[in-house]
């Protein structure tokens, strides 16, 4: 335990000695400060504090559906975007860095040698990393919570699970980071070889899901059954957004634009239609339980790998 | 008795083999025993294997072959190493952390409770001259004065036994003096030392047994006294003509070089004979000096006969001697 609070202070104590940890806080608060400009009122929409309004009926206070449908958006925005994409490679380009510093010659010379099982060494680190997301996804959600709350007069209790969800997905990735950084012993290459794992496992969700959404484009079904097995054995990045929704409770962004549907022109409605169903089975294939335990699967796997590398090599 | 055999021993190493890449014989058998309380040094020139030796002692390599104990227990303990400390030949610490900060976590690693660490914390930095420096960051620190911090954190467990590689690298000559002072008193206090050197005189004032390790193999291994007896000379300065005494100037193997006459060995009978036979030819004698081989002479000769040897045949394992 003495061990395990020491690294976990010390890579603390590392990461926030880095310029990209203040930087990261600085855009939470950038982003809630936006968050907090936007309020509703019962005419509509004021932008920049109440310098501009748009009325309008649906976006409003006098709606009863307005907060599930700000949740879809926050969902969108939060979870898929911000917290997700960004969030994500800023929290990698902090964090790279940790094994290789800790392999780093004459640095590691001094920890290895002291009574510390290497293998509790390794997951120590691992996990002070996840610590470290830990904080930043609480510090962020936290204040942004605040935010929806205090101005919007909506407290989506479900959306502190964006807290968990998203320590979830960054591990799936860390899980590659730490191997290529205990491989190669340097941030730079580990950085760039999990932005291109990332890069291809996004490509076999997405091609995974046009699969599925369109399932006529794979008349003969080997397609699909190749890539639902690659599926099966990707960490599933792209599923946290939609669970994340579910636990929120907000709306799917089709339904947020199916009310609009009327007023397209007749080919664009037949376009969205189909989109929409696409997007509806695509939805009902996301099992959460086994999404989650399927990459939890493929991550230990990686861990492991990496576990082994370092604990059998030369120091 | 075996079992007494073991514990009297610090570090017994059997055979340790180390092979980098498949390719590196880094260490192709060494055999080293270190007893409690005494001083080792290993010495070898750059390559030998010295940093390879202590960093499989400290499991930070995986040997290929090794039996052998440290501190009584089988290479590799982690236990034991809570009673171990470790100068690494390189190191570097967190550049962010200050000197005290620095000791609180490497003594939290060696598992030292707190309130002991935070006392030995102030009382190491004392004793390796950086009080003055305790908050400063490590990321200032001379190199000197990062060496120093090394030691410091590895007696942050007041360990057992104290492994050094190269203790004194990187340190001005009053630096070297102090680790040496150092040293000393640990040694007083019964610790156990290893060290690591390239560096002879250093191994010399210090340490009680020596070995001297030559591209992965023991070449010699024993007390500096056995190592450095067999090449002990006296040196005579004589006015007058020593042809009458050549006979016996060429029976025990000396030689002249102008008014110096150098009979190798150290036997005083022979020394006193040939005074005897020199007085006898009516020299005059000026003066009469033992000359101590230095461990350096010693270890040039080893290794330059080792050297003659790799090409022609295996070199012998440790601890034989000649
Ligand atoms: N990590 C490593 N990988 C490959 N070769 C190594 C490694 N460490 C040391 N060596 C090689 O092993 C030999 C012994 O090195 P070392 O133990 O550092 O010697 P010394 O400390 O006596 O100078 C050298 O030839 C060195 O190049
Ligand atoms: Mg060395």
């Amino acid at each position: 335990m003495m061990q395990f609070n020491a690294i976990v202070m010390h890579s603390f104590r590392e990461a926030i000695d880095r310029k990209v940890f203040w930087v990261m806080i600085l855009m939470s608060v950038i982003v809630a400060a936006s968050m907090a400009s936007v309020g509703f009122s019962e005419r509509g929409v004021d932008f920049l504090f109440g310098t501009w309004t748009v009325e309008s009926d649906f976006w409003s206070l006098r709606s009863d559906t307005l907060h599930e449908r700000v949740g879809a958006l926050i969902v969108g925005f939060i979870a898929d975007n911000y917290l997700g994409k960004f969030g994500m490679l800023f929290a990698l380009i902090t964090t790279a860095s940790i094994f290789p510093a800790l392999m780093e010659p004459g640095a590691v010379d001094v920890i290895a040698s002291k009574p510390i099982d290497r293998k509790l060494l390794f997951l120590y680190k691992y996990l002070s990393a996840m610590i470290f997301i830990l904080l930043q996804a609480t510090v962020f959600v936290g204040i942004t919570f605040l935010v929806m709350g205090l101005r919007w007069r909506y407290w989506p209790i479900g959306y502190w699970s964006l807290v968990p969800l998203t320590v979830l997905m960054f591990s799936y990735l860390f899980s590659l980071c730490a191997l290529f950084g205990t491989w190669f012993r340097r941030a730079m290459p580990a950085l760039i070889l999990t932005l291109i794992a990332w890069f291809c496992i996004f490509g076999v969700q997405s091609a995974h899901a046009v699969l599925i959404a369109n399932p006529d484009f794979d008349k003969t079904g080997k397609w699909t059954r190749m890539v639902t097995a690659m599926h099966w054995a990707t960490p599933k990045t792209q599923d946290i957004p939609e669970i994340a929704r579910r636990i929120v409770g907000a709306a799917d962004f089709v339904d947020i634009i199916t009310p609009h549907a009327d007023a397209m022109s007749e080919t664009d409605r037949s376009d969205f239609e189909q989109a929409a169903e696409g997007n509806r089975k695509l939805t009902a294939s996301i099992d959460p339980l086994s999404s989650i335990a399927s990459s939890l699967a493929v991550e230990a796997f990686v861990v492991f790998l990496a576990l082994r590398r370092f604990n059998r090599m030369d120091l | 008795m075996q079992v007494t055999e073991l514990t009297n021993l610090a570090i017994d190493l059997i055979d340790v083999r180390k092979t980098y890449n498949r390719r590196i014989e880094a260490l192709r058998g060494v055999n080293i025993q270190v007893g409690r309380g005494e001083v080792f040094g290993l010495l070898g020139p750059n390559g030998a294997g010295k940093s390879t030796l202590v960093k499989i002692m400290m499991t930070l390599v995986r040997p290929n072959a090794a039996i052998g104990t440290v501190l009584g227990r089988p290479l590799g303990n982690r236990k034991k190493r809570a009673q171990m400390g470790f100068l690494p030949e390189q190191t570097r610490f967190p550049a962010f952390l200050t000197g005290e900060q620095v000791l609180n976590y490497y003594g939290a690693l060696a598992e030292v409770p707190r309130n002991v660490r935070l006392q030995r914390t102030s009382e190491l930095l004392g004793r390796v001259g950086l009080s003055q420096w305790a908050r400063t960051r490590v990321g200032q620190y001379s190199k000197g004065m990062a060496r120093r911090l090394g030691l410091a954190q590895a007696l942050i467990n007041d360990p057992e036994l104290l492994i050094l590689d190269e203790p004194t690298d990187g340190l001005d000559p009053i630096g070297r003096r102090e680790v040496r002072t150092l040293l000393t008193e640990l040694k007083r206090a019964g610790k156990t030392i290893f060290l690591n050197s390239h560096l002879l005189s250093e191994v010399e004032t210090i340490c009680d047994r020596v070995a001297i390790l030559h591209r992965g193999l023991v070449a010699r291994q024993g007390r500096l006294s056995e190592l450095t007896e067999n090449t002990m000379s006296y040196e005579i300065v004589a006015h007058g003509n020593f042809n009458a005494a050549g006979e016996r100037i060429k029976k025990i193997g000396a030689s002249i070089d102008g008014e110096r006459i150098v009979i190798p060995g150290g036997k005083p009978e022979e020394v006193n004979n040939l005074i005897d036979a020199l007085r006898a030819a009516g020299c005059l004698i000026e003066s009469v000096n033992p000359r101590r081989v230095s461990l350096e002479d010693v270890f040039v000769e080893i290794i330059g006969e080792e050297r003659a040897r790799t090409a022609a045949r295996p070199i012998g394992q440790g601890g034989e001697k000649a």
